[in-house]
C-alpha cells in the first residue's frame, strides 16, 4: 500500500520529522504522542519505537492494535505546505527489548542528522549511564489499512484516499 | 484546570484532535481551537470525512525546533461532542509533558523513565540489556 502512494505523498512521509501516533488507552481514549517513525515502503510497514522507560504506547498496542498516524507538522521538513497525511492501521509490539536491529540502525542514523543535540546521550560515560534506558527499545510495527491526505495540509479541502476501505467502498458501489 | 489549560495552550497555534471514527479506529485531525469561556469547551473544526464520532478523546499540543529539540508537549484528555454548531472538546484532565513545566520536568522525566525501565526488566526477570555504545557512536557519526 505505501508503495502505491503518489510520489509527492511518499516523499512528504519521508520528510516529516515527527508524526502524531495515536493508540487506545486502557479506558478506550485515543491518546497521541509526537514520535519519529521509520517508513518502510518495501515491507509496507511503519516502525514506531519507544523506550522501555516510556512503555505506555507499547502496552496500549498490545491491548488493542488499532492505531493512527498523522503527519501534519512540517517544521524542519524543508517542505512548504506539504500534504497532511493520515494513516490508520494495525499494529503489533513483540515483548522483546531491542538495542540493535537493522531498522534501529536506520532510525539512529536518521536522528543523528535530524536530532543532532541528542547525540550527546552517547558522548561520554556520564551521559551513557544517565540515558542507557533510552536505547532499550520496544518495536511497534504498523501495517496501514487506510491512507488519506489533504492537499497543502488544509483540512477544509476534500481528502484523497488510498486504502482497503476505499477499495471495499468502490467494490460495493460497482457491484 | 480551565485557566491552566488556556495558559499552557496559549503558546500553540492549533492542536491535534485524537478521537475514534465510525469503525472504532483512532483518527487524528489538526484543528484550530477557539475557547468558549462560558461553557468551558474548545470549539474545533473537524472535516466530515474524518468520520469522527462523539466520545472519549484527547487533544495534543506540541512543537519543536529545527532539530526536533526544545520540545513542548501538552496532552489534554476529555471528550469530543458533535453539536448543532459543529464540534466541541470538553477537557477533563491535563497531562503536561516535555518542556511544559520548566527544567525540573526534564529531570522528573529522566528519573521516572529510569524507574520504569528497572520495573519493566524486573517484572520479566530480564538482565539489563547491553547497549552497543560503539555502534551507536558510529551510527551517529556516519
Amino acid at each position: 500500500m505505501l508503495d502505491q502512494l503518489p510520489s509527492h505523498v511518499l516523499e512528504a512521509l519521508f520528510a516529516y520529522r515527527t508524526c502524531e501516533f495515536s493508540t487506545l488507552a486502557k479506558d478506550g481514549t485515543p491518546i497521541a504522542m509526537p514520535t519519529c517513525p521509520v517508513i518502510l515502503p518495501e515491507s509496507n510497514q511503519i516502525l514506531i519505537t519507544t523506550s522501555i522507560g516510556l512503555p505506555n504506547k507499547a502496552f496500549n498496542v498490545r491491548r488493542d492494535g488499532r492505531v493512527s498516524l498523522l503527519f501534519s507538522d512540517p517544521t524542519a521538513s524543508g517542505l512548504h505546505n506539504p500534504p497532511a497525511i493520515l494513516i490508520q492501521g494495525d499494529a503489533h509490539c513483540p515483548d522483546r527489548v531491542e538495542t540493535w536491529t537493522p531498522e534501529l540502525e536506520q532510525l539512529w542514523k536518521m536522528l543523528a542528522v535530524r536530532q543532532s543535540p541528542a547525540n550527546m546521550y552517547v558522548s561520554n560515560a556520564f551521559t551513557r549511564s544517565m540515558f542507557d534506558w533510552y536505547y532499550m527499545r520496544l518495536l511497534i510495527w504498523v501495517t496501514p489499512r487506510r491512507i488519506r491526505w489533504w492537499k497543502h495540509g488544509d483540512f477544509t479541502t476534500v481528502a484523497e484516499e488510498l486504502g482497503e476501505v476505499a477499495a471495499e467502498l468502490e467494490e460495493s458501489y460497482v457491484g | 484546570m480551565w485557566d491552566k489549560l488556556l495558559q499552557q495552550a496559549s503558546r500553540f497555534n492549533n492542536a491535534v484532535l485524537n478521537a475514534r471514527d465510525i469503525t472504532g479506529y483512532p483518527v487524528s485531525i489538526r484543528t484550530p481551537i477557539t475557547a468558549d469561556h462560558e461553557q468551558h469547551v474548545l470549539h474545533l473544526r473537524v472535516p466530515d470525512e474524518a468520520e469522527v464520532v462523539s466520545g472519549p478523546a484527547s487533544l495534543l499540543f506540541h512543537d519543536h525546533d529545527q532539530n526536533i529539540w526544545n520540545q513542548h508537549v501538552l496532552l489534554v484528555r476529555g471528550e469530543v461532542l458533535e453539536t448543532a454548531q459543529g464540534w466541541d472538546f470538553r477537557p477533563l484532565r491535563l497531562v503536561p509533558g516535555m518542556g511544559m513545566e520548566g527544567p525540573l520536568s526534564m529531570f522528573r522525566l529522566i528519573r521516572d523513565a529510569r524507574r520504569t525501565t528497572n520495573t519493566y526488566l524486573a517484572k520479566r526477570d530480564l538482565a539489563r540489556p547491553h547497549v552497543p555504545w560503539e555502534r551507536l557512536r558510529a551510527a551517529k557519526h556516519s
